[in-house]
C-alpha cells in the first residue's frame, strides 16, 4: 500500500489528502520509506531531512483536519534540488566550496511552495554547481539512473530527475540553463518543463548562467507540471529577468484535442545525427498524432547552425564569471570536469560573447517567424539513449561522439531564446526511457503542455516504470 | 596553442593543471570549429539586446 502511495501522483494524491483518504503523515512516510529503500542504490540525495519532513507533515494533517485545506500543494512531500535557497538551511549548490552554505531568505519558488503547504524531505543531487549533464558529482557521489543503474539520470538536475522516477519525491523542482530539466526528465522518463524566460522567478537559485538560467517543474503527469507552473510562475520584482505576464489556470485548462495542431519538424537540425532507437520512438509519437488530426509541417530555421557556438560561449563566460574568485583562490576544490570548464569560459573573447548575443536575437526573431507558420515544434529531447557513468562519449549509430557537444545540441536553443519547452517520454527503448521535446511560442505554455497532454494520452510508454524491486 | 593558453590563464591569475594543458588546446580548437560556423553578415543587424535598467533593480 505505502509503495503504491508514493507511485501516485500530485493530481491523484491531491483529492484524497483533501477528503482525508490519505493522510499527510502516511503519504510522507511511504515516500521517506522509498527513500529509505533505494537511495542507497540510487543516491538522489544529498541531504534526507526525516523529522523536518514528518514534523511539517504532522502540521499539514492538523490544518486538513481542521478544515484549513490550502489547495492540490498541501501535505505534498517534495524534495528539491540542492541550488534553490531555504532560510537557515545549508544549500550545497551540489559543490565543496559551499558545502557550509546557509542562506538568510528563502528563495522565491520554496517561499510560494511553502505557503502551499509542500513538505519537504530533503536536498537533491546534483551536478557540481549545476555545471554539467552527468549528475556524477564528485562530492555527493555519482547519482544513478533508476532505469539501469549502470547509466547516469542526466543532469544536471539529475537527483531531481531519478527521486521523482524512483518514487522518492511526489514531484521536484530543477534549474535548465542548456536543458538541465529536461535532460534528466528525459534520461529518468518523467515530466519536465523549462517555462519561458521571466516565467518563473529565479531569486534566490544560485547563478550558473544569469541569461540562460530557468527554474522548472519535474513531474509524473503533464497534469502536476501544469499545476507547478500555476503556483510558481508571476512576477517577482526581486528578479531582473523576471516579465509581469498573467499566468494561466494551465492545469484546469488540459485539453487533449490537436485536431488542426500545425507541429513543425526542423529536420536540418533537430533530427540530424539522432540515435535510431531515438529518432524511431519519436516518430511514432507524431505519426500517433497525425491520426488524431495534427498535422506536420517541415520548417527551416537556418540560424540553428549558429546555436552551439552561441550556448557554449554564453554559459562558458557567464559561469566563468561567477566562479572567477574561487578558480583563482580555490582551483583545487572544484571537480576535475567543471574546473576544466571554467578555464574554458576563461579563454573566450569578449567578441565571442557580443556575437554570441546577436545569434540569440536572430534565433528570437527566426523562431517568432517560425510560429506564426506552426503552433509547436517537436524534436527528440537527446539525440541519444543515456550512457554509462564515467563515459566521456556517446555512442550514436555506431560513432562515438563526445558527450559534451552532442548532450545540449537540441536543448540549448530553447535557453538561448527562453521559449518554453517540454520534455516528456515517449517510450523505452533497449529498457530506457526515450524523450520528445515539445517547444512553443513565449509565454504561451499552455500549447505546449496541451500538446504532452495528448501524447500523454497515448500511452506510449505502455506502463513501464523503473524496476525498483531489483533495487535496495 | 597549447603555450598561449597557459600564458592567457596564468595573466587572469588562474593556474592550470598539466593534465588540463592538452584537453584545452583541443576543446579550443573544437571552438574554433564552431567559431567558423558563425556568418557575420547574417547578424550585422542586430543589436545584442542587453538592457539595462535606469535606475537599477525595478523594487
Amino acid at each position: 500500500m505505502n509503495e503504491e502511495l508514493a507511485a501516485q501522483s500530485i493530481g491523484e494524491l491531491a483529492p484524497k489528502l483533501r477528503d482525508k483518504q490519505v493522510s499527510p503523515v502516511e503519504l510522507t512516510e511511504a515516500v521517506l520509506a522509498n527513500v529509505d529503500a533505494y537511495n542507497s542504490d540510487v543516491n538522489a540525495f544529498i541531504r534526507v531531512q526525516k523529522e523536518q519532513a514528518l514534523e511539517s507533515a504532522r502540521q499539514a494533517e492538523q490544518e486538513i483536519q481542521s478544515g484549513n485545506y490550502r489547495g492540490f500543494l498541501h501535505g505534498i512531500p517534495m524534495a528539491l534540488k540542492d541550488i534553490l535557497y531555504f532560510k537557515d538551511e545549508p544549500t550545497t549548490m551540489g559543490s565543496k566550496i559551499h558545502e557550509g552554505f546557509i542562506a538568510d531568505f528563502d528563495a522565491t519558488v520554496v517561499s510560494k511552495l511553502k505557503l502551499s503547504g509542500v513538505t519537504f524531505h530533503g536536498k537533491l543531487n546534483m551536478h557540481e554547481y549545476a555545471w554539467g549533464a552527468t549528475t556524477t558529482n564528485p562530492h555527493y557521489g555519482a547519482c544513478k539512473n533508476p532505469w539501469d543503474l549502470s547509466k547516469i539520470p542526466g543532469g544536471s538536475s539529475g537527483g531531481s530527475g531519478a527521486a521523482v522516477a524512483a518514487n522518492m519525491s511526489i514531484a521536484s523542482l530543477g534549474t535548465d540553463t542548456g536543458g538541465s530539466i529536461r535532460i534528466p526528465a528525459s534520461s529518468c522518463g518523467i515530466i519536465g518543463l523549462k517555462p519561458t524566460l521571466g516565467r518563473i522567478s529565479k531569486y534566490g537559485c544560485f547563478p550558473l548562467s544569469w541569461s540562460l538560467d530557468h527554474i522548472g517543474p519535474m513531474t509524473k503527469t503533464v497534469f502536476d507540471a501544469a499545476l507547478l507552473l500555476e503556483v510558481l510562475g508571476g512576477y517577482d520584482p526581486k528578479d531582473p529577468t523576471s516579465v509581469d505576464r498573467p499566468t494561466q489556470n494551465y492545469s484546469g485548462e488540459l485539453n487533449e484535442d490537436v485536431k488542426g495542431l500545425v507541429i513543425g519538424i526542423e529536420e536540418g537540425y533537430f533530427f540530424k545525427n539522432v540515435d535510431n532507437r531515438v529518432n524511431e520512438a519519436v516518430q511514432n509519437a507524431l505519426q500517433q498524432l497525425e491520426k488524431l488530426g495534427a498535422r506536420i509541417e517541415p520548417i527551416r530555421i537556418p540560424s540553428l547552425a549558429m546555436a552551439e557556438f552561441a550556448e557554449l560561449v554564453t554559459i562558458t563566460t557567464e559561469a566563468s564569471a561567477v566562479h572567477h574568485d574561487n578558480l583563482v583562490k580555490q582551483p583545487e576544490k572544484f571537480g576535475e570536469d567543471v574546473r576544466f570548464l571554467l578555464e574554458v569560459g576563461e579563454l573566450m573573447s569578449g567578441v565571442d560573447y557580443v556575437q554570441a548575443q546577436q545569434i540569440r536575437r536572430k534565433l528570437d526573431l527566426d523562431f517568432a517567424a517560425a510560429f506564426e507558420k506552426v503552433d509547436v515544434l517537436i524534436s527528440p529531447t537527446l539525440p541519444f539513449l543515456s550512457p554509462p557513468i564515467g563515459d566521456s562519449t556517446v555512442d550514436i549509430n555506431g560513432q562515438a561522439l563526445s558527450f559534451l557537444d552532442e548532450v545540449i545540441r537540441f536543448t540549448g536553443p530553447g535557453n538561448l531564446t527562453g521559449l518554453p519547452a517540454l520534455s516528456i517520454p515517449c517510450g523505452v527503448r533497449d529498457g530506457l526511457p526515450v524523450g520528445l521535446q515539445i517547444m512553443g511560442p513565449a509565454f504561451q505554455e499552455e500549447k505546449v503542455l496541451n500538446v504532452a497532454y495528448a501524447i500523454e494520452k497515448l500511452e506510449l510508454m505502455k506502463g513501464q516504470k523503473p524496476s525498483l524491486k531489483v533495487l535496495g | 596553442m597549447a603555450e598561449g593558453i597557459h600564458r592567457i590563464l596564468k595573466a587572469r591569475g588562474i593556474q592550470v593543471p598539466e593534465a588540463h594543458q592538452e584537453m584545452l588546446a583541443q576543446q579550443m580548437q573544437a571552438v574554433q570549429q564552431l567559431r567558423d560556423t558563425v556568418d557575420n553578415s547574417q547578424l550585422k543587424d542586430f543589436d545584442m539586446a542587453l538592457t539595462h535598467v535606469p535606475g537599477g533593480e525595478r523594487l
